[in-house]
C-alpha cells in the first residue's frame, strides 16, 4: 500500500492547481453557469429522467450525518438528485464517524450481506473488508467510457485510492492533517507560535498559567492524528511510512512528555473528539491536532493551521505534511443492478464538478477539478500548507494492519500515563500482525 | 388432567424449542468452535490455531482488569441491589401513607433503557459542561475531573446498581406482603418488633424469594453492557472495562472474531461456575433451616 | 399489614413517630434519586446550552420567550433520515412484533409443559432454564453469520427488522415460557377436563379456555418482555441497517453527533424515556405483578 512520494506529491499538486485555478470542468457547457438553480437540471443524469423510468430505490451510506462537516451538502445532494429523478428513491443510511462507529458499521454491513448500493467510505487498508467482500464494482470501464466526466479527476487522486491496483473507489474529499492554533489566543497573551519543541513547551506552560487548555486531544476517540503527525515529525517520511520503524517509540514518548507537562485537558483520556473541537472553537484551547475535516467548524480569521514538525531530533523536512484521499465512493454490483444503474449514475452526478464544488466549499482537499466558491480563510490556510509542503505522505494509520493500529491508538493512554513503555506497546501491536 | 397427544406436544413445543436451539444453543457451540480459530475481519477463511486465543486470554492484562471489574460489579449487585432493595421493601411495607407512591417511583429507573441512563450519567459527569461540575461551581469549588482511572469503575457502578434496585424492591415488597399476618401477630405478642422482627421473621419468611432474586441478580450482572458502553466505553485505561464490553470491542472494533469468541467462552464459563456455586450454597442453606 | 399497624399504639407513640420519621426520610431520599434525574432531563430538553450549563434546575426561559420551545427537537431531525422519531417508530414495530411472537409461541410451549405429561418434560424445562444463562453477546458472532446465511437465501432479510426480532424472541422467550408454565400449572383443571369430555379439541381448549384464563399473566409477562426488547442495545447495534435502528442505538450515538449540544441530547433522552414511562403509568399494577409472579412463586 505504500505510495512513492512522487505519486502523492503529483496528486496533491494536481488537485491544488485545479482548485486554485478555479477552472470549472463543466464550464464549457453553457447551462452549467447558472449557479442559482438548486436542481441538477444541467447534468447528464437529469436528462435521462425525461424518459418514463421504472421506480427504483437504493441505500447510500456515508458518515455525513449529525454535526459532520458535510451533512448539509450530502443531504442536499440526495434531495436534489431525487427531485431531478422522480423514479429514484435514496435511503440515507449514514452513521457518525466518531469512535469508529462508521467503520464498524460499514464493515459489518458488508460482512453480513447488508451492504448499501452506494457507500462513501474509507479506502486503503481500512477499506479492505469492502474489497475482499467481492461485492464492489470497479470503475475503470466507466472512467474510460465517459471521459467528459472522468477527465475532472486528478490522476494522483485516482491512483491513491486504488487497492491492489484496482479502482474500487472514486476519490472525492481529500484531507490533510495538521495543528490548528488559535492565533488570537497566542497574540493576546504574547505567546510565540511554536516553531520548535522548546517553544511548544514554553507555550504549554504559558497557557496552563492562563487556565487555557494548551492542546485539545481526545485520547478516547481520535488520537490518530497526534500519533501520525508525531511519527512523521520524528521519523520523516521514511520512518512514518514503515510500520514499527525505530522512530515510532521516541515519537510516542514525546506525547508522553507533553502529557506529563499537562499539555492536554484534564479529561483528555475521556473527552470526545467533537468536544475537543468545541473547546478550540470556544477559545478554551489553544492548539488542536486534527485534519481538514475540522476546518469548517473552526473557521474564522483567528484560527490557522501548520505542520506539526516540532519534535527535537526529528528527521522530517520541516514542511512535511500528511495528506491523502483516504475516502471514496464505492458502488456494489448488486446494488447497481437492482437500481437499474441509478447507483452509478448518482455517484457520477455527485462527482460532477458542479456538485463536488458544493462539498469542497465546506472543507477538504478536492480530488476533482472544479470551482470552490466562498472558501474560508482557514480552508485556504490548509491549502497553503499543502502547497508549500515539500514532502507529503498518506497517514500510516490508514495503510498499516488495522488490528495493530487500533491497538496502538487504543492503548496509547497506557504509555502516556507511564503504565507501559512505548516499545512495549509497539511490540504488542506488532504481534497482532500476522 | 394430563394430556398425552404426541402430535400436539410436538406442534406446540416445536417452534419455541427450534428457535432456542438455532439461535442460542447452536451459536453457543459455534462460539466455542470459533474460539479455537484465527477468525478475523469476517473473512470466510479461517484456520484452527489450537489454544492460542486462550493463551492470549491469560496474558492479556485487560482481561484481568475486565474480570476483576465484572466481579466487582457482581458483588456490588448482590450486596447493594439486594441489600438496598430489601431495606426499602421493609420500610415501605411498614408505612401506610405514600405506599403506592414510593412503589411507583422506585421502579422508574427499571423501565428506562440502559442507553438513556448511560447518556444521562455521562452528561452528569462531563468535565466541562457536566451537571456535577455545574453544581459544585455554585459552591465556588474547582471543577473536578470525575471519570478517572481510579474512579471510573465506581462511577459506572452507580447507575448500574441504581437502575435495578427498584426491580428487586418490588419483588421483595410483594413477598413481604404475602407473609401471613398471623405470624407477625404472634411475634409481636412475644415482643419481637421493629428491627428484630425484620431479621427473625421477615427475612426467613421470604428466604426463598431472596435466593431466586440472587440468581437473577447474578445472571443479570454478567449481562451488563449498555450503560457502560454509553457512559465510558470501558475507559479510561480500560478502568471500567467489563468482559462484555471488551468482548464487543474485540469482536467488532478490532474485528477479531476468534479472540472475541474466546472471551465469550470465558464469560459463559464464569456464569456457569457462579451458578453452580450459588445453587450449592442455596441448597446447603435450605438444609440449615 | 393492616393487623400489624393496629398494634402500634400499644408501644409508646413517641418512639414510633421517631422511627416513622426516619423511615419517611430514607424513602424520600431514595425517591429523590429516582425522580430528580427525570426532572433534570424533562426540564433541560426545552432549554438551550447556556441555560443548561448555567442553571441545571431552572425552568426553560430562552426558548419559551422566543417561541421556539421545541428547538432541541428540531435539531434532532438533523439526524439525517435516521432521526430519533423514526427510531421510536422502529422500536415500537420491533418490540411489538417480538412481544407478539413471544406470547404466542411462549404460551403454546407453556401449555404443553403445564398440561401434558411426557417423558421429556423435565429435560425440556432444564433446557429452557439453562438457556437463560446464555447472554446475547456470547452468541452474537455466530448469530451474525447465521443471519448472513439466511440473508443470502432471502432477499431483503439483512438489515431488516427480522434480524433483531428473531434473536430477541429466541433470547427472551425462555423467561416467558417458564413464567407462563408456572401460572398455567396453578389454574384449576376442571374447566379443561369438562371441555375435553364435551369433545373439544386440544387447540380448542388452548384458545378458548386456557388462554382467556391466562390473560393476567400474559399481560404482566408481556410488559416485561416489551421493556427488555425496547431497551436492548446490543442486538440492533450489530444487526440492523442504520435506517431501521431503534432509539436505544441512536441514543448511544447522540454524544458523538451532538458533542456539546446538551439540549439536543436531553431532548433525545426525553423522547426515549417518555413513552416507556407513560406505558408504565398506565400498566403499573400489571408490571409489578408480572415481575413478582415468577420470583415469588419460586
Amino acid at each position: 500500500m505504500k505510495r512513492s512520494f512522487r505519486t502523492v506529491a503529483a496528486m496533491v499538486a494536481a488537485s491544488m492547481t485545479v482548485s486554485l485555478l478555479a477552472a470549472c470542468g463543466a464550464a464549457q457547457k453553457p447551462a452549467a453557469t447558472s449557479e442559482v438553480s438548486t436542481a441538477p437540471s444541467t447534468t447528464a443524469v437529469a436528462s435521462e429522467s425525461t424518459k418514463p423510468a421504472e421506480k427504483v430505490k437504493f441505500r447510500a451510506s456515508s458518515f455525513f450525518t449529525g454535526g459532520d462537516t458535510w451533512t448539509a451538502a450530502w443531504q442536499e445532494a440526495i434531495k436534489d438528485f431525487v427531485a431531478a429523478n422522480p423514479n429514484v428513491e435514496i435511503v440515507d443510511d449514514s452513521t457518525p464517524a466518531a469512535s469508529d462507529a462508521f467503520k464498524t458499521k460499514i464493515n459489518t454491513d458488508f460482512a453480513s450481506g447488508n451492504e448499501p448500493a452506494v457507500a462513501y467510505a474509507f479506502t486503503g487498508e481500512i477499506g479492505k473488508p469492502l474489497v475482499t467482500s467481492g461485492k464492489l464494482i470497479t470503475w475503470e470501464d466507466e472512467l474510460s467510457k465517459d471521459t467528459e466526466w472522468s477527465k475532472n479527476f486528478g490522476q494522483g487522486a485516482l491512483d491513491y485510492v486504488k487497492f491492489d491496483g484496482k479502482q474500487y473507489a472514486l476519490p472525492y474529499i481529500g484531507f490533510w492533517e495538521g495543528m490548528y492554533y488559535n492565533k488570537d489566543l497566542f497574540d493576546a497573551n504574547n505567546i510565540k507560535v511554536p516553531t520548535n519543541w522548546d517553544e511548544l513547551l514554553a507555550a504549554v506552560d504559558a497557557f496552563n498559567k492562563l487556565k487555557i487548555t494548551p492542546i485539545a486531544c481526545s485520547f478516547a476517540e481520535e488520537p490518530h492524528y497526534l500519533i501520525e503527525t508525531f511519527i512523521l515529525s520524528m521519523g520523516g517520511k521514511e520512518g512514518h511510512d514503515k510500520p514499527f520503524d525505530a522512530s515510532w517509540a521516541p515519537a510516542l514518548d514525546k506525547i508522553k512528555e507533553l502529557y506529563e507537562k499537562n499539555a492536554f485537558s484534564k479529561d483528555a483520556l475521556t473527552i470526545k473528539q467533537t468536544a475537543c473541537q468545541q473547546l478550540m472553537k470556544d477559545k478554551k484551547a489553544a492548539m488542536f491536532i486534527s485534519g481538514s475535516w475540522s476546518a469548517a467548524a473552526l473557521e474564522g480569521d483567528n484560527t490557522s493551521v501548520m505542520p506539526v514538525n516540532l519534535l527535537p531530533g526529528g528527521k522530517a523536512e520541516p514542511s512535511s505534511t500528511i495528506s491523502g484521499f483516504s475516502t471514496g465512493w464505492y458502488v456494489t454490483d448488486k446494488g447497481n443492478n437492482d437500481s437499474n444503474g441509478e447507483a452509478v449514475k448518482f455517484v457520477k452526478w455527485v462527482t460532477s464538478p458542479e456538485r463536488a464544488g458544493k462539498f469542497f466549499k465546506v472543507g477538504g482537499v478536492p480530488a476533482i477539478n472544479c470551482q470552490v466558491e466562498g472558501a474560508t480563510p482557514l480552508f485556504n490556510a490548509g491549502i497553503q500548507m499543502l502547497n508549500s509542503a515539500k514532502v507529503v505522505t498518506g497517514p500510516v494509520g490508514d495503510t498499516m494492519n488495522q488490528q495493530a493500529f487500533t491497538h496502538i491508538w487504543k492503548n496509547l493512554p497506557y504509555v502516556i500515563t507511564g503504565k507501559k513503555t512505548s516499545p512495549q506497546l509497539l511490540e504488542e501491536a506488532q504481534k497482532l500482525v500476522k | 388432567m394430563v394430556l398425552k397427544s404426541k402430535k400436539y406436544i410436538f406442534i406446540f413445543l416445536f417452534p419455541a424449542i427450534l428457535l432456542i436451539t438455532i439461535f442460542l444453543y447452536y451459536p453457543l457451540g459455534k462460539t466455542v468452535q470459533y474460539s479455537f480459530t484465527d477468525y478475523s475481519e469476517w473473512s470466510p477463511v479461517f484456520n484452527y490455531i489450537g489454544w492460542e486465543n486462550f493463551h492470549r486470554l491469560f496474558t492479556d492484562s485487560i482481561i484481568g482488569k475486565s474480570l476483576i471489574n465484572t466481579l466487582i460489579l457482581l458483588v456490588g449487585c448482590v450486596v447493594v441491589e439486594v441489600g438496598v432493595a430489601l431495606i426499602l421493601a421493609v420500610l415501605v411495607d411498614s408505612i401506610k401513607r405514600g405506599f403506592r407512591f414510593f412503589r411507583m417511583v422506585f421502579f422508574f429507573p427499571v423501565v428506562i433503557s440502559g442507553s438513556a441512563i448511560g447518556l444521562m450519567f455521562y452528561l452528569a459527569f462531563q468535565y466541562d459542561y457536566g451537571l456535577m461540575n455545574n453544581i459544585i461551581a455554585v459552591f465556588g469549588m474547582e471543577k473536578i475531573n470525575w471519570i478517572t482511572e481510579n474512579s471510573a469503575m465506581y462511577l459506572v457502578l452507580i447507575p448500574v446498581l441504581w437502575q435495578y434496585v427498584g426491580f428487586y424492591f418490588v419483588i421483595f415488597l410483594t413477598a413481604i406482603a404475602n407473609v401471613p399476618a398471623d405470624i407477625y401477630e404472634s411475634a409481636e405478642l412475644d415482643g419481637i418488633t421493629g428491627f428484630k422482627k425484620t431479621i427473625y421473621i421477615t427475612i426467613p419468611m421470604i428466604q426463598e424469594v431472596i435466593v431466586t432474586s440472587l440468581g437473577l441478580v447474578i445472571a443479570g450482572s454478567l449481562k451488563v453492557f449498555d450503560i457502560v458502553f454509553v457512559m465510558t466505553n470501558g475507559g479510561p485505561l480500560d478502568a471500567s472495562q467489563l468482559l462484555s464490553t471488551y468482548q464487543y470491542q474485540q469482536a467488532f472494533v478490532y474485528n477479531n472474531q476468534g479472540y472475541g469468541s474466546a472471551i465469550s467462552v470465558l464469560i459463559i464459563t464464569l456464569g456457569l461456575i457462579i451458578y453452580i456455586v450459588t445453587n450449592k450454597l442455596a441448597q446447603q442453606k435450605e438444609g440449615l433451616y | 399489614m393492616e393487623n400489624k399497624n393496629k398494634l402500634i399504639p400499644v408501644r409508646g407513640i413517641y418512639k414510633i413517630k421517631g422511627s416513622k420519621l426516619i423511615t419517611y426520610i430514607v424513602l424520600s431520599l431514595w425517591a429523590i434519586t429516582t425522580i430528580a434525574p427525570l426532572v433534570w432531563i424533562f426540564i433541560n430538553a426545552f432549554k438551550n446550552n447556556d441555560e443548561i450549563i448555567g442553571s441545571a434546575f431552572s425552568l426553560p426561559k430562552a426558548y419559551l420567550d422566543s417561541g421556539t420551545i421545541f428547538q432541541n427537537f428540531e435539531t434532532l431531525k438533523r439526524f439525517s433520515e435516521n432521526n430519533i422519531f423514526r427510531g421510536f417508530k422502529n422500536s415500537l414495530i420491533m418490540s411489538g412484533s417480538t412481544l407478539l411472537l413471544i406470547l404466542i409461541l411462549g404460551s403454546m410451549a407453556a401449555f404443553v409443559l403445564a398440561r401434558f405429561k411426557f417423558r421429556f418434560t423435565k429435560a425440556v424445562k432444564a433446557y429452557l432454564v439453562a438457556s437463560m444463562l446464555i447472554p446475547q453477546f456470547a452468541v452474537i458472532v455466530p448469530n451474525f453469520v447465521i443471519m448472513k446465511n439466511i440473508g443470502d437465501i432471502f432477499e431483503g432479510f439483512q438489515g431488516s427488522y427480522l434480524t433483531v426480532i428473531i434473536p430477541q424472541v429466541a433470547g427472551l422467550m425462555n423467561f416467558a415460557i417458564l413464567m407462563l408454565t408456572s401460572f398455567m400449572s396453578g389454574l384449576p383443571k376442571e374447566l379443561e377436563e369438562a371441555a375435553l369430555i364435551d369433545g373439544c379439541s386440544i387447540p380448542g381448549i388452548f384458545t378458548r379456555i386456557t388462554i382467556p384464563l391466562t390473560i393476567p399473566a400474559l399481560v404482566s409477562v408481556g410488559i416485561m418482555e416489551f421493556l427488555w426488547s425496547y431497551n436492548d442495545l446490543l442486538t440492533p447495534l450489530v444487526y440492523l441497517s442504520k435506517r431501521n435502528m431503534p432509539v436505544t442505538v441512536l441514543i448511544s450515538q447522540v454524544q458523538s453527533l451532538y458533542s456539546t449540544d446538551y439540549g439536543a441530547m436531553m431532548a433525545a433522552i426525553f423522547i426515549t424515556v417518555l413513552p416507556v414511562l407513560i406505558l408504565y403509568f398506565i400498566s403499573q399494577e400489571y408490571v409489578i405483578k408480572g415481575m413478582t409472579a415468577g420470583a415469588v412463586k419460586g
